[in-house]
């Protein structure tokens, strides 16, 4: 992957369309940007799809608790139960916050077919990380990059699915090192409310029951605390966001 | 024009000269408070205002359109109310395909039985069918987990958010010895006899009520409720034209409706009481949900179906 590509100067959106892994280098100029256009364009067409399939399922609603919906850049730390936690809190992002936001998401996943390697690359525009030791590109490289260029990004610092009967798993460190990498960019608590009865592993259909997506107060790295200190304090944070309704 | 389609345009442009004067009442009112002050029942009485606006239009639209139109509108009330039901009631992931039947399968039938105009199914075929059939689908799966609480919940939602609400527009399969399309009147008339019954109950409790009916669940008052179906009964009684019932028949069957219809939202502030919400959801906004809205509708259609079924089919 190829320094001529990176060389190349391309406008940001194209860029980011084109995602983190341009499959083959370009072949002519004209074709590359009828091309680019093609999938940018059907990008777009089935971003709105997803946004408006979740919105008509599960009638996803924002619930700004702790910030208001303006563009600042920030990080989304949310919680994880099902493989529709993403693009349902994608999907609740107005337009704006929506373009600058990119999900940091397994490379393993999002590229196992030629279908999942458009969607999660140029949909929703994701940060693919490899979490494989051997792997050279380190994940945390990539994360602070993609900071840098002034994305705001979704994690779900649990790291995995959450399988268990407990509300959240133990954090891993990655939310504490951009924390502490970049102190000024806000980390925000996202409680994804519902996901697992609408969609639990395993079943085909999802059920249309309300998703509600909360997003808490945002938290930085204080000065000297140390790296359990923080995760438990940001677990405690989403944790408190989790809606109290008695069954 | 039919004489239908011209009544249901009286009404409507009545109701919009009904909303308009509530408005201009209220901004009055709104007006003469004290600058920076909010009084909570004025408030209150706005929104529901400016969310009739919008009911009074679709309502409207879905009658003139005819049955399809009404047929659509309500299967989309059922489906939101279905939604903020089960959203709130106990579930396992061995529900998961039964309450994806409920949705996709039990909803949509329910709705043709209606449309075929089948009386004999539609109004078996949640309490007995989907009764006995989606709890085998959740025992299939062998988690005995508060089992019951869970079947019984799925049946009680099914029962209030498809079997009733799907009562309103089988009131248009009703045969009253009139000129057929003169059925779908009847829907206008329950949903104005329970609505405005609703909101002059609303009125009259928070100005003269005094002794709560269920203290702990509803700011309801027992001279509020009385004012409230007086009033629907006057109101019946005024829109007796649109029915088969004459005046008096009228003035009951709106009583009758009313009554049922606001002891019906007590039931639904109990269920929002012991979940520990305040609102169904946030569908409509400053009016909580679907539910929120059609509670008393929803309680009210079932009986006045029957009720006039049996006194004039």
């Amino acid at each position: 992957m190829s320094a001529k590509i990176n060389s190349q100067p391309r406008p940001a959106v194209a860029d980011a369309a084109a995602g983190p892994f341009p499959l083959q280098p370009p072949p002519t100029f004209a074709k590359v940007d009828i091309m680019n256009f093609l999938r940018r364009l059907a990008a777009r067409i089935v971003g709105h799809a997803i946004r408006i399939f979740a919105r008509a399922i599960t009638a996803v609603r924002a619930d700004w608790q702790g910030i208001e919906p303006v563009p600042r850049q920030r990080v989304y730390f949310a919680n994880h139960t099902s493989n529709g936690d993403m693009p349902m809190i994608w999907a609740s992002l107005p337009s704006a916050l929506r373009r600058e936001v990119r999900p940091v998401a397994a490379a393993d996943y999002w590229l196992k077919n030629k279908l999942r390697a458009f969607v999660g690359p140029e949909v929703f525009n994701c940060v693919l990380v490899d979490r494989r030791p051997e792997v050279k590109d380190k994940p945390m490289d990539k994360i602070i990059a993609a900071l840098d260029e002034g994305s705001s990004l979704i994690i779900f610092p649990e790291g995995n699915r959450n399988m268990t009967d407990d509300p959240l798993l133990p954090f891993k460190a990655g939310l504490y090192n951009m924390g502490l990498a970049r102190p000024d960019v806000d980390l925000v608590p996202t409680w994804v409310a519902n996901l697992n009865t609408i969609m639990p592993k395993g079943e085909v259909i999802p059920l249309p029951l309300i998703c509600t997506v909360t997003f808490g107060t945002p938290m930085h790295v204080q000065v000297g605390e140390d790296k359990d200190a923080f995760l438990a304090r940001a677990s405690n944070a989403l944790l408190a966001l989790a809606p109290k309704v008695t069954k | 024009m039919s004489s239908t389609t011209v009544d249901i345009l009286l009404l409507a442009f009545g109701s919009f000269g009904i909303l308009i004067g509530l408005t201009f009442l209220g901004e009055v009112l709104r007006a003469r408070q004290t600058p920076g002050t909010q009084n909570p029942v004025l408030e209150t009485f706005m929104t529901r205002v400016q969310s009739w606006w919008g009911m009074v239009a679709f309502v409207g639209a879905a009658l003139l359109l005819g049955k399809g139109g009404v047929m659509v509108l309500f299967a989309f009330c059922s489906f939101a109310a279905l939604r903020e039901i089960l959203t709130m009631t106990a579930k396992a992931q061995a529900d998961h395909i039964a309450l994806a039947l409920g949705f996709f399968v039990v909803l949509p039938l329910q709705y043709v039985f209606v449309g075929m105009g089948w009386h004999g199914m539609y109004t078996v075929f949640i309490p007995v069918y989907a009764f006995l059939l989606l709890p085998i689908v959740s025992a299939l799966r062998g988690n005995a987990d508060r089992f019951l609480v869970r079947v019984a919940e799925t049946q009680w939602a099914l029962m209030i958010a498809v079997f009733c609400v799907s009562h309103v527009p089988a009131l248009m399969n009703l045969e009253l010895g009139q000129s057929s399309d003169r059925s779908v009147l009847l829907i206008a008339f329950l949903v104005m006899v329970v609505q405005f019954g609703d909101l002059l109950e609303y009125f009259f409790g928070r100005r003269i009520g005094r002794h709560k009916i269920a203290p702990g669940l509803s700011p309801k008052t027992r001279r509020g409720v009385l004012c409230g179906v007086l009033s629907a009964m006057c109101i019946g009684a005024l829109l007796h034209w649109i029915t088969p019932f004459g005046v008096l028949g009228a003035a009951a069957m709106a009583g009758a409706a009313s009554l049922v219809g606001m002891l019906g939202s007590l039931v639904f502030a109990a269920i929002k009481r012991d979940r520990g919400v305040k609102d169904w959801s946030h569908l409509i906004p400053g009016q909580g949900g679907f539910l929120d809205q059609l509670d008393s509708v929803i309680f009210a259609a079932p009986i006045f179906y029957h009720l006039t079924r049996y006194f004039y089919g």
